[in-house]
């Protein structure tokens, strides 16, 4: 019975004219989607993945023109003093900091320097302010006294950026090139004067006249709210910490040897070498760096 | 010589300079960046110092975002620095390609040795064609001699005379093959063709028949009618039995003894020296067949007809609209942009993947920019963005894309119009910010007034914006007077007093009235008045004095040389010129000759003061024709302080650039 049946069922069906690959068309047409799908979404998935996790990872560099941020990032990033000009862009880079415990690998920390120049700084800011996770408002030393107006405008900016206050960034303020001149600002002293501008700058910005067309912003109003003069201290949003230092060191001496260029080796920093030696004196940049990013 | 050249990454690190160890240069390379590259104002990638007087030319390299500068004294006259500039880019990126493009910035660049040779050999190529160049122009090239020919083959042809003179310049222009300088629109570019081809054949024919004056004369009666671009006379001409009457007049004045007499010289338009030697005989020749012959009018007959035939199907009429010239490149893209700030929306999604770059990597040239350029350059005209301020703004948008690599996934026009974006922008950023609130603060530590001058052409809108601003103060508990230095038109002084007291009415508060007018009546010397104002203000403890001047045209010079004195007699604390944003391309030349009479009648003061700012007024007449604005911060580069948007007090504003910039590209 079974042959028979069998065999019935042999006539019915001819084994040339099956086509095997009929009963799976359509499933190799619906692997194929799936495979491109997934693929795409694999990919969507991790340029997202990448986009965020750039988000707020990054050290940014602020300061006016010729504060010296280049020089700085240069020395975060590089090891070296190079000779700089006005940035025109952006530079992107990364630092890796040592760890002084051994269980974990050097991290490597992402710095990003914003020009100072006033034309392109809004534009760039603006791009790069998402990404912040940390900010070094690096100032000149030498010049505060005339640039205060100027200085205090930016961090104006800075300290009223709502997207800073709510992730309660921490900003470091660099009191930069302290090796140039004997009789200095000190740290304090630039404190007293930035605090002094921001008082008054509090005044003359909300009573300016307004933006034609602007976007209604609340006035979000820096230190405490119906306190006269303003203090660093009232900043509660953000974590401000004052430092003094300068990036510029032996370099200073051998920028004509660097560049008189027969036969010269490239001179990079091992990173062995101290920054003492070096002359620069940025340590407590450095510790502050570490502060935050190895907690 | 070269005082100083640098090579630097756009993120501000040098790579390569020399002198090694001069940093005496970094200010004036600092305050050229900032003029030149980033606000554009670098005219064709020039920019003069002010202060220390140099020149400097520089160089952008899109592909590996690197900058090139060199400068020299002003008293020198270096014609070799754009080529050499190009030179040195050239043989930097050939030698150090790899490492710009990891960007490892740290190593040392050995760049001294090819540096100084090729600085040798531009200097050395320079000489010879210096050399080559002394020899004086003989008369056969000399442009007199065309005059004289065709002096002597005019029949009274007034339109061929023009075109005559008109023709060297058309030559020299279509021997310059750089597209970037060819900013005519396509209009005007195929007339040009048009009057080139036409000026290649009549010199060819020139050279070939030219015994006879007459053929000259019909050559000069085609290119006059070809400028008016008639292809039916054009094609009847070479009937036409133009000869006999030209050969009678030349005769006549001939016999008269208004010509020279033997006319050695051959009829030229514009001859090579290699072409001298054939020159001579012919010239000989044409005193000989003064006569005319059967034989000679075969020659008159314009053999090239084929010429004339050809160049029919090449060149598009006149007529024909923008949109339908057949040239590759985004033209449509960008009429279809232009309409409306959601046209992209409209354009289906495969109609924009073919329109963008999706797989190759592509460097942009000069050509591939041109019609987008020119497109954006016609819409920024239209926008009443002055002229030569938009020629500005293309050429500094090309060189800042020339180059660059367009990624996957880009478009052309994408590119353009972020360039533009950004390049608008910046110019709208000022430099500093000027804080008036804050100034005053520090004037008042001081214990005097502020002093803020206003002054424009007739009818801007002064007065009026001097009381909005006068408001404005009183409103933050500010004392102001003003002081009527109108002291010519009739009721200036009665609108100033009218003013004040209704902002008296309005801030009745106060025990002493805030806003006082200082005035003298009529007819009396401006800035006198002005300085006792000031001591008036110094006396009463005013916080503010606001100086209202005569409106004056740019170009009275008496008037000039009043408001000049004026200014630096008082030396106020900012000058602001008020200018409506009415004004199209006279922007430019009100702007340009107030900063200039300032300078020129400073008298003996070392600074001279200039404008500081700009108060644009009627901004709400104009709808999105936001041009002027450009075109004032572009010459003068100062900020726009404050933007007038109505006739009422309260009617004031500053500028909001990403408002400004949006609607000049929409």
């Amino acid at each position: 019975m079974d042959a028979h049946q069998r065999a019935k069922l042999d006539e019915y069906v001819d084994p040339e004219f099956i086509d095997s690959s009929a009963g799976v068309f359509p499933l190799t047409i619906i692997m194929s989607f799936l495979v491109v799908f997934a693929t795409i979404a694999i990919l969507w998935w991790a340029k997202i993945r990448s986009r965020a996790s750039r988000r707020g990872e990054c050290l940014l560099l602020c300061g006016i023109s010729n504060a010296g941020k280049t020089l700085l990032f240069s020395r975060l990033t590089m090891g070296v003093a190079k000779r700089t000009l006005t940035s025109m862009a952006v530079n992107r880079g990364s630092m890796t900091l040592e760890n002084s415990s051994s269980d974990r690998p050097a991290k490597k920390v992402r710095v990003i320097d914003v020009p100072g120049n006033l034309r392109i700084r809004q534009r760039d800011f603006n791009s790069e302010k998402a990404s912040a996770k940390a900010i070094i408002f690096v100032i000149d030393s030498t010049t505060i006294n005339k640039d205060s107006k100027d200085v205090s405008d930016y961090l104006y900016d800075i300290l009223r950026e709502k997207t800073f206050r709510q992730q309660r960034l921490p900003l470091l303020i660099f009191c930069n090139k302290q090796d140039l001149n004997n009789d200095n600002e000190t740290t304090q002293s630039i404190r007293q004067l930035l605090e002094n501008e921001l008082t008054m700058k509090r005044k003359t910005r909300t009573s300016s006249v307004a933006v034609h067309q602007g976007k209604a912003e609340s006035a979000d109003d820096i230190g405490r709210a119906g306190k006269d003069t303003f203090e660093f201290s009232d900043v509660k949003d953000l974590q401000i910490e004052f430092v003094d230092g300068s990036s510029l060191g032996a370099e200073k001496k051998s920028y004509a040897k660097h560049y008189d260029d027969i036969d010269e080796d490239d001179i990079i920093s091992t990173g062995d070498e101290t920054d003492a030696e070096s002359g620069a004196n940025l340590t407590k940049v450095y510790d502050w760096i570490e502060k935050i990013w190895i907690k | 010589m070269l005082d100083f050249f640098y090579i630097l990454t756009k993120g501000g690190f040098v790579l390569w300079c020399v002198p090694s160890s001069a940093t005496e240069f970094i200010k004036t390379i600092n305050d050229a960046i900032d003029k030149a590259v980033l606000q554009g104002q670098g005219a064709g990638q020039k920019w003069v110092a002010q202060l220390t007087s140099h020149h400097i030319h520089y160089k952008l390299d899109n592909e590996f975002e690197l900058v090139f500068v060199l400068g020299y004294q002003k008293t020198l006259n270096i014609s070799y620095a754009d080529k050499f500039l190009d030179e040195i880019q050239k043989r930097f990126r050939d030698l150090y390609k790899d490492d710009l493009r990891t960007g490892n910035f740290t190593r040392a660049f050995a760049f001294r040795e090819v540096y100084e040779k090729s600085l040798k050999e531009t200097e050395d190529a320079e000489d010879e064609m210096k050399k080559i160049r002394r020899l004086p122009r003989s008369y056969e090239e000399s442009d007199k001699k065309l005059k004289t020919v065709k002096i002597v083959t005019k029949k009274g042809d007034k339109a061929a005379d023009e075109n005559k003179p008109k023709k060297p310049k058309v030559m020299k222009s279509s021997s310059k093959p750089s597209v970037v300088s060819n900013q005519k629109a396509p209009v005007l570019e195929e007339e040009e063709e048009e009057e080139e081809e036409e000026d290649a054949k009549e010199e060819q024919n020139v050279e070939d028949q030219d015994e006879n004056k007459g053929q000259e004369d019909k050559s000069d009666e085609v290119v006059s009618d070809d400028a008016m671009m008639n292809e039916d006379e054009r094609n009847r001409l070479p009937l036409e039995p133009v000869q006999p009457t030209a050969l009678s007049n030349v005769q006549k004045l001939q016999a008269l003894g208004k010509l020279p007499g033997p006319r050695s010289k051959g009829a030229a338009a514009t001859k090579t020296p290699g072409k001298q030697e054939k020159d001579k005989p012919k010239g000989k020749k044409m005193a000989v067949s003064l006569k005319p012959n059967i034989s000679d009018t075969n020659e008159l007959d314009y053999t090239k007809k084929g010429d004339i035939k050809k160049e029919e199907p090449e060149r598009t009429t006149v007529a024909a609209p923008l949109a339908a010239r057949p040239e590759g490149g985004d033209l449509k893209t960008m009429a279809v942009e232009s309409t409306g700030l959601a046209s992209g929306l409209v354009d289906g999604f495969w109609s924009k993947l073919k329109k963008v770059n999706v797989f190759a990597s592509k460097t942009l040239t000069a050509e591939d920019l041109r019609t987008g350029i020119e497109t954006m350059r016609e819409h920024l005209i239209a926008k009443n963005v002055a002229a030569d301020v938009a020629e500005k703004i293309c050429e500094s948008v090309t060189d800042k894309l020339a180059g660059k690599t367009l990624g996957s996934f880009e478009s052309l026009t994408s590119n353009i119009r972020q360039a533009m974006r950004e390049t608008l922008m910046m110019i709208l950023t000022p430099k500093r910010r000027i804080d008036i609130l804050r100034d005053v603060v520090d004037a008042q530590k001081a214990r005097r007034p502020y002093v803020i001058t206003f002054c424009g052409v007739n009818g801007v809108g002064k007065s009026t914006n001097l009381a909005k601003v006068t408001y404005w103060l009183s409103g933050n508990n500010l004392r102001v007077l003003i002081a009527g230095c109108d002291t010519f038109r009739a009721g200036a002084i009665e609108q100033l007093l009218t003013h004040v007291r209704h902002l008296n009415n309005i801030f009745t508060e106060k025990n002493m009235p805030m806003i006082e007018l200082y005035q003298r009546g009529y007819g009396k010397d401006a800035a006198g008045i002005a300085a006792e104002a000031i001591n008036y203000a110094k006396d009463k403890k005013f916080d503010v004095v606001l100086i209202d001047t005569a409106g004056r045209m740019q170009n009275d010079e008496p008037l000039m040389a009043a408001l000049a004195k004026l200014i630096h007699v008082n030396n106020p604390d900012l000058v602001l010129f008020v200018g409506e944003a009415l004004v199209g391309n006279e922007a430019v030349d009100q702007v340009t000759k107030f900063n200039q009479a300032l300078i020129d009648h400073a008298g003996l003061q070392t600074n001279p003061r200039v404008i500081d700012g700009i108060v644009l007024t009627k901004f709400d007449t104009i709808d999105d024709k936001v041009g002027a604005a450009i075109s004032m911060t572009y010459t003068t580069d100062k900020p726009i302080v404050f933007v007038g948007i109505g006739q009422k007090y309260q009617d004031l504003k500053t500028i909001n650039a990403d408002v400004v910039t949006e609607a000049l590209l929409k």
